[in-house]
């Protein structure tokens, strides 16, 4: 049930996030404090997706956080080298998943 | 239909068509894996149709938070899409109402960027091309999110850790807007007050780190 509340929630933030700009701003004009938080804002708000998604390893110190630290390293260093989202993933998640299994 | 049109929007399209459908694809193993039906994930897929927040939801429903949080975090992430709309407002304005809300409604990430670099065109005024471009993008996320979905739920392997592919995408588009932007300050504000909030907040650190961070740009702003 929860499933489709968040699913409600997250359908219509995002289906009003899209048609806005044509029903508010309609002349093309948006005001400026919305302008500089929508283009400034993303790049603080996936610094803290990435803290979120990273959170159990930062909290406590356990193998699979030692593991999860260094799969978000190999994701980094595959990602400046290669600029492939999908290599990055693929390899950072194998990598952690075959660790997590060893040790 | 006209071939030649659908020849022409799915070669545009082939840049996002193995994106797509491997994301798409992990998408609904994350949520097989998660025990959500097919279903469920199709409809994620049909009624969200945005990577990071379908991912990051996925995350929300299995800690509990709570709809506030829910709400906020998707209403920043989304922030983006406002600026999407702007760069096309005359453009979707000579269309359709049906071709227009369509084209409206699946203006994703992906999607936006296609249409930008179709802006120069000679088939650009062509109502049709352009929804059959966003179409063709959505049915390959819906595909792929359909094929994970199926496949976890059928043969059910082992996929302890997959959840970790959520962090890799974020990780990857954090990374993607550091190393294309010359004003890394954001960046490092978002890392330093969101580290600091969990550490103080632990697992109900999203909320206040979002309220210092909007309070910490607002003040800047004026600056």
């Amino acid at each position: 049930m929860r499933f489709y509340i968040v699913l409600l929630i997250c359908s219509i933030v995002t289906f009003s996030s899209r048609f806005a700009p044509f029903l508010i701003f309609k002349d093309g004009k948006v005001n400026e404090t919305i302008r500089y938080l929508g283009d400034k804002l993303p790049y603080a708000l996936m610094a803290l997706l990435v803290v979120y998604s990273l959170r159990d390893s930062l909290l406590d110190i356990s193998i699979s956080g030692i593991w999860q630290l260094a799969a978000a390293l190999i994701c980094v260093i595959t990602y400046v080298y290669k600029r492939n989202v999908l290599i990055s993933m693929f390899l950072s998640t194998a990598f952690y998943m075959l660790m997590i299994r060893l040790f | 239909m006209n071939y030649g049109r659908f020849k022409k929007a799915f070669i545009i399209t082939i840049p996002v068509l193995l994106g797509y459908i491997f994301l798409g694809i992990a998408f609904g193993i994350l949520m097989a894996d998660a025990n959500y039906s097919v279903l469920q994930a199709f409809l994620s897929s049909i009624c969200i149709y945005t990577g990071a927040l379908q991912f990051l939801s996925v995350s929300l429903l299995s800690t509990n938070a709570s709809l506030v949080t829910t709400f906020l975090v998707a209403v920043l992430l989304n922030s983006r899409h406002l600026f999407y709309g702007l760069s096309f407002i005359e453009r979707f304005r000579a269309m359709a109402l049906k071709h227009r809300f369509y084209l409206i409604y699946s203006l994703s990430d992906e999607t936006y960027a296609l249409l930008c670099s179709l802006k120069q065109d000679k088939d650009y005024h062509d109502d049709r091309l352009l929804v059959l471009v966003s179409f063709l993008d959505q049915s390959y996320w819906v595909i792929g999110t359909i094929i994970g979905a199926v496949f976890k739920s059928i043969f059910d392997f082992n996929t302890t850790g997959i959840d970790f592919a959520m962090s890799a995408l974020f990780i990857c588009i954090c990374l993607d807007q550091y190393l294309n932007s010359d004003q890394h300050q954001f960046t490092y504000l978002g890392f330093i007050v969101s580290i600091i909030c969990l550490l103080v907040f632990r697992s109900n650190f999203i909320l206040p780190s979002i309220i210092i961070i909007v309070m910490f740009m607002l003040f800047k702003k004026e600056h």
